[in-house]
């Protein structure tokens, strides 16, 4: 009996010893062949100039082509590291690389939220004097440069992409409502007030407590109200449409903890009948086959009694302080944001340009045109972030959850967020 | 011959670097978070003044700092509830003896050897109304339910816990089991002969044999809820509003996020001193259960 236990033993040590043997071997085979990659890599161009970005896109092959463009007009390396997918969790990665005077990122990418964040703080290098000097800076839409980009006189980051805050239908959605659109107030309540069924709802959102912000700011312009004032009644008459449609079922609360990705899904796989979602997401939908005048497409705002206006934001390149390729990424910055970097990017990757001097003009980008009508019939408006974004915003978000969730009744949410305003806004 | 105390340099000498090491990476840093707690240091509004003790008095007047620490207690005192229930449960059976037990020993552990993180953002799919594959096998059984479990505060903190429980609730069991294995079987043998039960044997022999091992687990157990922060950081980012939010998720939040240096220092020193009583305390009990 023994002698069979170590048989089996023997038989079990020979077996393991093989395959571990036969993947080394393999494994040998593999670095063999990665040798002789790395030496067709030699072949590559060995520009003396590096730098290295840290971007929302680095993930994205069509950024990655743009990048390797970038390298051969530039006589450059361009080293890409990517962002955390959670807006938090980015937000947090910059902080701390910024306030330990880290210098192994070059240029962040940063959107609004983040450019109010660092630009009082003088981790950030200046431009005006050169990526953003007085000429480029007049291609910019002026009063989001001052209010975002910059401090006093110092411009702090050079936008790239424009992002527009749109409506967006699902156009089999319309048809079954027998509806030829939402424009007037009459539609727009007729298509929530539609039996969708089970499991469809005629309004989707974002309202994860740090996405929440731009929604709500936009359905106060809709309405007519101000978001500065707390008392109006418009302001609350918007926040009360967002309770009724949860009471009424128009959307679901569990979009609660849903954040851009999520909503995105679930309107991609027909759950939502209208989002608002930034421009930038037509490339989602675009990919996942149901972007079209048929399918998932932009819509005029609805006349809910306020003004036609939408939020705006950019996505900017911003120039580490404690950089040590300064010039290098000076020259990146510069091209990124020129006439003709921008349209290079904004071709190659199905995107808005920052510049307010390219838009309008002959652009080879999908639903550019719709964009721009939907940009023509509305007043931009740049979002209300205070310096310290992040903890403003997910207060926001807090409060909103509160009162959706009746924690809180219309006058104690209306007066918190009065408060939070005064505190930190005005 | 020579004098031992007289080389007790040599000692010294070899455990330096470790002692520098140490120093830097330990005391160090919490010293200068001790002294951090008492400054007012917010990096985003370039603030950076001596602030006495108003880091600490105004947690006692912040709300989400006073809903986090409701939370953290909730979640520390059920889930080691739990832990110590179902723990000794678990282990029960996993001492039994049928077929497939060392199968089931190894697979037990499998949930406790996933990263939180990843364990957090499956949890959020689990927990989901229209995907999650709990609300799933509810509809088996009641075809009509409908809960959306992260969205309210209650079944929020449940799921939250749950989810706890499920990861790390077999390690705790396969810490006791080691324990039980201790239990020489002549002493359950002996006491069926006197006419003990099932029940009687738990209650007079196993229990007693195995409370300190499993008192001893509660300490690490406990401390490691209290820190406990990635499972909600992927699962809930503290929401609904802050009703999930653990001590320290809010301290990485502000440290990280906010940048308000000053006032996570003076929130990581408070649970410092939360885990040094509590420790305290539990090792002041053992002592005396065992005297």
């Amino acid at each position: 009996m023994k002698k069979r236990g170590e048989s089996h033993r023997k038989i079990f040590w020979t077996a393991t010893i093989g395959i571990a043997l036969a993947v080394v071997g393999f494994g040998g085979c593999g670095r063999k062949e990665n040798t002789l990659k790395t030496a067709e890599d030699a072949v590559e161009p060995v520009w003396e100039d590096e730098i290295t970005v840290m971007h929302v896109d680095a993930g994205d092959a069509r950024f990655v082509a743009y990048v390797e463009e970038l390298q051969e007009r530039l006589q450059m390396k361009i080293n890409l590291l990517p962002y955390p997918a959670n807006a938090d969790s980015r937000h947090a990665k910059v902080s701390s690389l910024l306030a330990a005077g880290d210098s192994s990122v070059d240029i962040f990418a940063v959107n609004d939220e983040m450019i109010n964040a660092f630009k009082n703080e003088g981790y950030l290098e200046p431009l005006q004097d050169d990526v953003m000097n007085e000429e480029t800076a007049w291609a910019f839409q002026q009063e989001y440069l001052r209010t975002t980009t910059m401090v006093g006189d110092q411009i702090y980051s050079a936008p790239y992409m424009l992002d527009v805050l749109a409506l967006w239908i699902n156009e089999e959605y319309l048809k079954e409502a027998g509806l030829t659109g939402i424009e007037t107030e009459e539609q727009f309540r007729s298509f929530l007030a539609y039996d969708w069924g089970e499991g469809r709802y005629a309004y989707g959102g974002s309202w994860e407590k740090t996405y929440v912000f731009n929604e709500l700011g936009e359905l106060i312009n809709l309405f007519g109200g101000d978001y500065f004032d707390w008392d109006n009644e418009k302001t609350r008459e918007a926040v009360l449409f967002l309770k009724e449609c949860i009471d009424r079922g128009y959307t679901p609360k569990d979009q609660m903890i849903d954040q851009y990705e999520q909503m995105n899904q679930k309107f991609i796989d027909g759950k939502y009948g209208m989002v608002f979602m930034y421009s930038g997401s037509f490339k989602k939908y675009m990919d996942a086959g149901v972007y079209g005048k048929d399918k998932i497409h932009v819509t005029p705002l609805p006349d809910l009694g306020g003004n036609h206006v939408t939020y705006i934001g950019t996505w900017q390149y911003a120039l580490n302080k404690a950089s040590k390729h300064k010039e290098t990424a000076k020259r990146f910055m510069s091209y990124a944001v020129s006439r003709e970097g921008s349209r290079l990017y904004a071709e190659m990757l199905n995107s808005f340009p920052a510049r307010a001097d390219l838009l309008g003009e002959d652009l080879d980008i999908t639903g550019y045109a719709e964009i721009c009508d939907f940009l023509n019939s509305v007043e931009m408006q740049v979002r209300p972030i205070p310096a310290n974004s992040m903890e403003y915003i997910e207060t926001v978000g807090e409060l909103f959850q509160k009162y959706m969730l009746e924690e809180l009744d219309l006058d104690s949410y209306c007066d918190q967020m009065q408060e939070l305003v005064d505190e930190n806004i005005k | 011959m020579i004098n031992k105390k007289s080389l007790q340099w040599i000692a010294w000498v070899l455990i330096l670097p470790v002692l520098l090491l140490r120093g830097f990476t330990t005391i160090y840093p919490i010293f200068k978070t001790v002294v951090n707690s008492f400054y007012d240091i917010r990096i985003l509004s370039g603030v950076h003044e001596f602030a006495g003790i108003s880091n600490y008095l105004n947690i006692f007047k912040d709300q989400k700092v006073l809903t986090t620490l409701e939370f953290t207690g909730i979640f520390v005192v059920v889930s080691m509830l739990f832990h110590v229930v179902l723990g000794v449960a678990l282990a029960l059976i996993l001492n039994m003896k049928f077929r497939g037990r060392r199968f089931l020993r190894t697979i037990v552990l499998i949930p406790w050897a996933m990263p939180a993180v990843v364990i957090g953002m499956a949890g959020k799919w689990a927990f989901n109304n229209d995907y999650g594959l709990i609300n799933d096998l509810i509809r088996r059984f009641v075809p009509s339910f409908e809960l959306s479990w992260l969205i309210d505060t209650s079944t929020a903190r449940a799921a939250v816990i749950a989810l706890d429980l499920w990861k790390d609730l077999p390690f705790f069991a396969i810490l006791v089991l080691s324990g039980l294995q201790f239990i020489s079987s002549d002493i359950y043998e002996a006491a069926k002969v006197d006419g003990a039960n099932g029940i009687k044997s738990f209650l007079y022999i196993t229990l007693p044999l195995i409370t300190r091992n499993v008192l001893t687990l509660c300490i690490p157990f406990t401390l490691w809820r209290l820190t406990g922060f990635d499972l909600v950081y992927s699962m809930t980012s503290g929401g609904p509003g802050e009703d999930t939010s653990l001590i320290a998720y809010r301290i990485t939040m502000e440290a990280f996020t906010n940048l308000n240096v000053g006032y996570a220092a003076a929130l990581a020193v408070l649970l410092f001193l939360v885990m040094a009583v509590f420790s305290w305390f539990n090792m002041r009990f053992m002592s005396r259960f065992e005297d």
